[in-house]
């Protein structure tokens, strides 16, 4: 149990710090590597539920397929490096922003503030039912079945995604 | 072992209405490369639209669709879902109707990929209302989101634009977030995502936990609908956003918000322990909305902004329907069907008019409404009719939907939030006095105001609406309130 703990604790740090880093990172190609190296430990946390095949997945697709597509896209933009103009005076405000203390604050309250309403609930046993281990075979069955709608409203998601970023990015052309 | 397809119960007349729509949509965007005139395929974007309408019809009519969940319970067959869909589908209607003319002027490079995201959004509003199914909800909302950040932006070249998409954007990935978290903390209470199934696991789940769960599930809606104290994106995206897209914010997206605000609370979390707490927060929320977003429109120069804090004070409105909604089902979400659709009939034709101004190449300052009267006076006169309507004066829809609220209101026991709402019906009477004074006493140089013939029938039809809907509202209101007798209790 005790290594369970641990190994979920550790994961969820690498996580978290990671997705801290993607934000905060000046460079966009960091952020992007930052972000394939939180999607590797979500697969962690995946793998400590058994789900092996959806752990796989999310190698394949995040770490692998989304975070090469997010290195191509900054490749075909312009924007390399976000910087931030020093600015001369501060005042104590923008100071406070800047330090990002009050987003750490927030963070800490949060946390402990789920921390406490977790306690405090008494979580019933067996309240989901274990899923046990998911084959390749189960997931198709129920993506096409259960899910066949959510699965094609997905699909158009990422198709409209896709026009809203050409709409967005494309050069202006005469 | 093959798929078990038993489980899947495929219907496809229910799945119609979503079907024409995202074919005309993938027909509009191949059409879009192979055509030099692009004019037409607008025209093509409404058809589908209206082909939509009367697939739903035939949906709709008693006995072609038994009532119940199709697709894997995905899609639900029953009155609310008829209703919501065919508002939504109005309000597509009507806002492609009066950016036909504006869209070709502001922007030339993306004419059809407009109406493409104005399809794509009202597709996933349209799953948002026919769902009971939190996935599909949350996928609906996505889809319809995604495509209004696209929209806020379209406008390139303008920084107010990009700031516009720019803080939708980020505000409504907090949103979705926040909505997320706490489906997914209902979802590990109960182990389903399926509304009917939820509300009798949740009997067990431990308080604590699922109040925290109601809460984040309330603001995440609460950024979506634009309640306050989560209304600070909206008066910046309203303005900067293109006239036409603000116009289908303050419309569409709101309206599928609230279905989905419907469904979820009154399908989902109406076990009687959470019922009165989620409840009491609405009716808080509703009272700030009404104020803050009434008493901060009354200092706005620029008329799209002030209409973003009017839609926040009209979403302060809607939110005493739903907290009634808690304690009298029928009355509430009943009240809240009928006033969301005296909403988009009144908005269409305002924000036709801003349209028409931006047309003739001028802004949606104040001063720009000055001396309609004498350049366009049955514009002016129109115009007049709809803030009425959204005061709520009879004999228009707006004083109808707010009658029905108040009535739902004082039946819920909620007298003091009926009481407040009539108060601040006549605090924004204010703010649309502002622009009418504009409108009737200040002479100006300019010359006429030209609507074209998709604008004037905007503004016709919203005026028509406003009048016949109102007169005729007791067919309306008895479909709305039955709506909810059929959500599966």
């Amino acid at each position: 149990m005790t290594a369970q703990y641990l190994s979920f604790g550790a994961l969820a740090l690498v996580t978290l710090w990671s997705a801290y880093k993607v934000v905060t990172a000046r460079l966009i190609t960091h952020a992007a590597l930052w972000m394939a190296l939180s999607f590797t430990s979500v697969s962690g946390i995946f793998l400590m539920l058994q789900q092996e095949f959806i752990a796989a997945l999310q190698v394949l697709i995040y770490a692998g397929a989304i975070t090469t597509m997010i290195i191509f896209a900054i490749m075909l933009s312009s924007i390399r490096e976000i910087r931030v103009e020093p600015q001369e005076k501060r005042s104590i405000g923008q100071r406070i922003r800047a330090s990002g203390l009050l987003a750490v604050v927030v963070g800490l309250v949060f946390a402990a503030f789920m921390t406490y309403v977790y306690y405090v609930s008494e979580i019933p046993k067996e309240a989901v039912p274990d899923a046990g281990l998911l084959t390749v075979r189960q997931v198709g069955a129920t993506l096409f079945t259960r899910f066949t709608v959510p699965f094609e409203v997905a699909s158009i998601l990422l198709l409209l995604a896709m026009i809203g970023a050409i709409i967005l990015t494309a050069k202006e052309t005469e | 072992m093959p798929i078990d397809l038993s489980s899947v119960n495929p219907n496809l007349l229910i799945i119609l209405p979503p079907g024409v729509l995202a074919v005309f949509a993938l027909v509009v965007l191949v059409l879009d490369l192979y055509s030099q005139e692009k004019r037409w395929l607008a025209g093509l974007s409404l058809v589908g639209v209206l082909l939509s309408l009367v697939a739903l019809w035939f949906a709709s009519r008693p006995g072609a669709v038994p009532p119940g969940d199709y697709f894997g319970r995905m899609v639900t067959a029953d009155h609310f879902t008829f209703y919501m869909v065919a508002v939504l589908l109005v309000a597509a209607g009507l806002v492609i109707l009066f950016s036909m003319d504006w869209v070709p002027r502001r922007l030339p490079k993306v004419q059809v990929e407009y109406y493409e995201l104005v399809l794509f959004a009202t597709l996933g509003m349209m799953f948002m209302a026919a769902s009971r199914d939190v996935t599909l909800i949350y996928l609906g909302l996505e889809l319809s989101s995604q495509a209004s950040y696209i929209l806020a932006g379209l406008l390139r070249n303008d920084p107010r634009s990009n700031e516009a998409a720019l803080k939708y954007f980020l505000n409504g990935a907090l949103a979705s977030a926040v909505l997320l978290f706490g489906l997914s903390i209902l979802y590990g209470l109960t182990g389903t995502t399926y509304l009917p199934e939820m509300l009798v696991a949740l009997g067990q789940a431990p308080l604590p936990l699922l109040v925290t769960a109601m809460v984040f599930v309330i603001a995440g809606f609460g950024f979506k609908v634009a309640a306050a104290p989560f209304h600070l994106w909206a008066p910046d995206a309203y303005e900067g956003a293109p006239t036409p897209v603000s116009g289908f914010f303050s419309m569409a997206p709101k309206a599928a918000a609230w279905a989905a605000v419907l469904r979820v609370f009154l399908e989902g979390l109406s076990i009687p322990q959470v019922m009165d707490k989620w409840s009491v927060l609405y009716a808080v929320l509703s009272a700030s909305s009404m104020l803050i977003g009434n008493l901060t429109a009354l200092w706005q120069t620029n008329v799209k902004r002030m209409m973003a804090y009017s839609s926040v004070s009209h979403a302060g409105y809607i939110l005493v329907g739903v907290a009634a909604a808690a304690r009298a089902p029928e009355v509430g979400a009943g009240a809240v069907l009928f006033y969301l659709l005296s909403y988009i009939l009144t908005n269409a034709g305002i924000w036709a008019a801003l349209v028409a101004l931006e047309n003739q190449g001028e802004g949606t300052e104040m001063a720009d409404f000055r001396g309609l009267a004498q350049r366009n006076p049955a514009l002016a006169w129109s115009l007049l009719l709809l803030f009425v309507s959204l005061i709520g004066i009879p004999p228009t829809v707006g004083f109808f939907g707010k009658f029905f609220l108040f009535r739902a209101g004082v039946q819920a026991g909620y007298v003091w939030l009926a009481v407040l709402m009539a108060i601040n019906s006549a605090i924004s009477v204010g703010y649309y006095y502002a622009v009418v004074r504009n409108m009737f006493f200040e002479k100006t140089e300019k010359p006429r105001l030209e609507l074209g013939s998709s604008l004037q029938a905007v503004v016709a039809l919203s005026v028509l609406a406003v009048l016949v809907v109102g007169l005729g509202s007791s067919p309306v209101i008895q479909y709305a309130e039955a709506a909810l007798g059929l959500l599966g209790r």
